[in-house]
C-alpha cells in the first residue's frame, strides 16, 4: 500500500519558464539533437567540416524529411556542419510474430502474421531514429 | 573521412528522461504523461481526477502549455502542487523541461504525478519525459481514424481514454472502428470509454490509477 494522506495546502502555484529556441515542430528538437551529436563526434575526430550525414528514421516516427532538413540547415548554419547534406532513409514498419518467428512487412497497420494469422506480434523496425554515420574532412 | 556514429538521435533526451524516472521512482511517485490534441479534455479529466481521488492520494500536476498558464490556474483551488511549464514555442514537453519542474516539486509529498503535455497528437509522442505510462485522450468529436493518422502516439501509450462519450450520438464517431484502429497500431493498448460530463467510465479510470498507485512493485517494463 502506498501512503494515502489528505491533500495539504501547498500555497500558490509556482511558475517555471522554459524557453526553447526555435520553432514549432518535433523535427526542430530532433535537428538540434542531431547537430549536437554530429558536432561532438566531429570534434572528437578533429574534423573541420561535415559534408554529409546519414540518418535512419522509422516510418512510425512520422519524420517529414523536408522539415528535418529545413530545420537542420537552420540550426547548423554557424557550425562545422553548415550546409551538410542530410541523407534521410525512412525504414518501413516490420514486425515479428511471437508464436512462429516470421518477420513480415506491416502494411496499413495490419499487425497480423501472414503465416499463422496470430496477432501476438512485435514491431522490429519502424521506430528507430538514428544517426548512422557522416562524412567529414 | 567517414565517421560511424550509430547513435540514437534522442539519446540525450532519453538519458534525462531515465534520470527523471529514477528520481520519481525513488520517491514512489507514479507518473503519467497525459497527451491529446487540443481540447480533447486533458485538464477537465485532471479536475475530475482531483475531485474523485484527491482525498485518497496526494496528486501533483505539471501543466505544459505553449504560452498561457490558464490550465494551471484552473487547478488553483485544489490546494495541490501545480507547476506550469511554458514551453515558449515548443509544441511538446521534453525531459529537460520536466527535470526543471521536478526540482520545484516536493516529491516526498506525492503519490501520483500527472503531467499534461502540450495539446498535439504528433510531437509529444517522440519525447520520453520520465513517465511510467503515457496516456492518450481521444475525444469523439475528433474522428475514429486518428489512431491510424498519428500511429506513434497510440503506439507509445499504455492506455487510451475515449472521451466525451456523452456526445457520441451527435457525431459520426464509430467506437468499434476507433478501437480496431487503435489496436491495429498497438495490440497491447488498454481502452476505456469515458465522459467527464456525465462521469461514465471514470470508475474504471480511478481503478486503473489506484491499482498502480497503491502497488509500488507494479512497475511497467517499457
Ligand atoms: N461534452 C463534453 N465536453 C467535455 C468533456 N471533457 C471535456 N469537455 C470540454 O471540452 C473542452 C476542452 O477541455 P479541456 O479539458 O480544456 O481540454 P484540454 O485537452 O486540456 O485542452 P488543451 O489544454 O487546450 O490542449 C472544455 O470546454 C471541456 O468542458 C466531456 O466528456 N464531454
Ligand atoms: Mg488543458
Ligand atoms: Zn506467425
Amino acid at each position: 500500500m502506498g501512503p494515502l494522506a489528505p491533500q495539504s495546502d501547498n500555497g500558490p502555484i509556482r511558475y517555471t519558464h522554459y524557453l526553447t529556441k526555435g520553432l514549432i515542430m518535433h523535427e526542430m528538437s530532433i535537428a538540434q539533437s542531431l547537430l549536437d551529436i554530429v558536432t561532438s563526434e566531429a570534434s572528437r575526430h578533429n574534423a573541420k567540416k561535415v559534408v554529409r550525414i546519414r540518418v535512419r528514421a522509422g516510418e512510425l516516427r512520422g519524420i517529414v524529411p523536408a522539415h528535418l532538413n529545413h530545420f537542420f540547415q537552420f540550426v547548423s548554419k554557424d557550425s562545422i556542419a553548415a550546409g551538410a547534406e542530410l541523407d534521410i532513409e525512412i525504414l518501413p514498419v516490420k514486425a515479428r510474430c511471437n508464436p512462429c518467428d516470421t518477420i513480415f512487412d506491416v502494411e496499413d497497420f495490419n499487425y497480423q502474421c501472414p503465416q499463422c494469422k496470430d496477432k501476438d506480434v512485435e514491431t522490429v523496425q519502424g521506430l528507430e531514429l538514428m544517426v548512422q554515420d557522416f562524412e567529414a574532412c | 573521412m567517414k565517421i560511424k556514429v550509430m547513435d540514437d538521435i534522442l539519446r540525450a533526451n532519453d538519458a534525462i528522461a531515465r534520470d527523471n524516472r529514477n528520481r520519481l521512482d525513488e520517491h514512489g511517485v507514479f507518473t503519467i504523461n497525459l497527451m491529446s490534441s487540443p481540447g480533447a479534455g486533458k485538464t477537465t479529466l485532471i479536475e475530475k481526477t482531483l475531485d474523485r481521488l484527491g482525498m485518497r492520494c496526494r496528486v501533483g500536476v505539471i501543466e505544459g502549455d505553449i504560452e498561457t498558464s490558464r490550465d494551471a490556474e484552473r487547478l488553483e483551488g485544489y490546494g495541490i502542487q501545480v507547476i506550469q511549464l511554458q514551453t515558449g514555442s515548443s509544441c511538446h514537453l521534453d525531459a529537460n523541461m520536466v527535470s526543471q519542474a521536478l526540482g520545484e516539486l516536493d516529491l516526498k509529498k506525492l503519490d501520483l504525478l500527472i503531467i499534461e503535455n502540450v495539446g498535439n497528437l504528433v510531437c509529444p509522442a517522440e519525447f520520453k519525459i520520465g513517465e511510467d505510462h503515457k496516456v492518450v485522450v481521444l475525444s469523439v468529436t475528433e474522428g475514429d481514424e486518428k489512431p491510424l493518422k498519428y500511429p506513434l502516439m497510440f503506439r507509445e501509450s499504455s492506455l487510451l481514454l475515449i472521451n466525451k462519450m456523452d456526445l457520441v450520438e451527435h457525431t459520426n464517431f464509430n467506437i468499434q472502428e476507433a478501437r480496431q484502429n487503435a489496436l491495429k497500431v498497438n495490440p497491447q493498448l488498454e481502452i476505456i470509454e469515458i465522459s467527464c460530463t456525465d462521469d461514465q467510465g471514470l470508475e474504471e479510470w480511478d481503478r486503473w490509477l489506484l491499482n498502480r498507485i497503491t502497488v509500488p512493485s507494479d512497475t511497467p517494463t517499457t
